[in-house]
């Protein structure tokens, strides 16, 4: 099977994460009690967010996805 | 702090208290992030000391690194979630009533309100070792009405709270003669 296979599950959980995370930065912004710290709030959840997916990149970028690779089967190279 | 958008102000009213949870409840919060966030440079050390091949395999490191991006991304939102409802709870206190504002998980959100007159009792309570030693717990208040029980958790000096609440109720009860009478 194609290794960008593994990706589609990842789609589903980024889809969700950016669902929820607008969720959240909708309700810092509509019930804030005040500008400066709901400003604060949601720069800090930004980029934290921003610099976890950028290191993701980073680490999953230079990977050949459209390879074949194959589960399950026991591997065998490490045996003398 | 600008409150405006969170309740209607009467004109004779005033602010005397915006309460919000003792701080080092968030610092709890950071301190468990922090070590969630570490777990996985143990987990790493570990499988590169029990078979090395596996941070470099052709599967194994695309599924470790896309783990670790849903893991971290994961904790990041639970912490920010967790931050928030510490951000968006808050009780405010005016000269004519208290309101309990709080912030439950994504998708609940209860305000409720009060009249100072109608308080019959305020409780205060200061229970545990990091409570006692940093002086935070909670202030309950009752009502006159069947249902209505406050509860500010976690606030900072809950003793001086109620005392001021008691204070300004008193106050308030001069304002409403035909009002409850506190009880004894």
């Amino acid at each position: 099977m194609p290794l960008w296979l593994l990706l589609v599950p990842y789609a589903l959980f980024l889809a969700v994460f950016v669902i929820f995370s607008l969720i959240d930065l909708w309700h810092a912004w509509r019930f804030r009690s005040g500008f400066f710290s709901a400003v604060v709030l949601i720069l800090i959840y930004l980029a934290g967010s921003a610099g976890i997916l950028y290191l993701s990149f980073l680490l999953l970028a230079p990977l050949e996805w459209t390879r074949t690779v194959s589960f399950g089967v026991p591997r065998t190279d490490f045996l003398p | 702090m600008h409150l405006g958008h969170l309740f209607r102000q009467k004109g004779y009213e005033q602010v005397v208290f915006v309460l919000r949870r003792h701080p080092l409840i968030i610092f709890k919060d950071i301190v468990i992030f922090a070590i969630m966030a570490a777990l996985p440079a143990g987990v790493v050390l570990l499988l590169q000391n029990v078979n090395p091949t596996l941070m470099t395999g052709a599967v194994s490191f695309p599924l470790l690194a896309i783990g670790g991006s849903i893991y971290y991304l994961a904790i990041w939102l639970f912490f920010f979630t967790a931050a928030l409802d510490y951000y968006l709870d808050l009780w405010i206190v005016t000269n004519d009533r208290i309101l309990s504002i709080e912030q439950h998980g994504l998708f609940a959100r209860t305000i409720s309100e009060v009249d100072l007159w109608q308080l019959q009792d305020v409780t205060s309570e200061v229970k545990g070792v990091f409570p006692t030693i940093f002086n935070f717990g909670s202030v309950h208040i009752q009502t006159a009405a069947a249902r209505t029980r406050f509860e500010f958790e976690q606030v900072a000096a809950p003793h001086d709270i109620r005392q001021k609440i008691i204070e300004l109720a008193d106050n308030d009860r001069a304002y409403h003669p035909g009002g409850i009478e506190k009880s004894p």
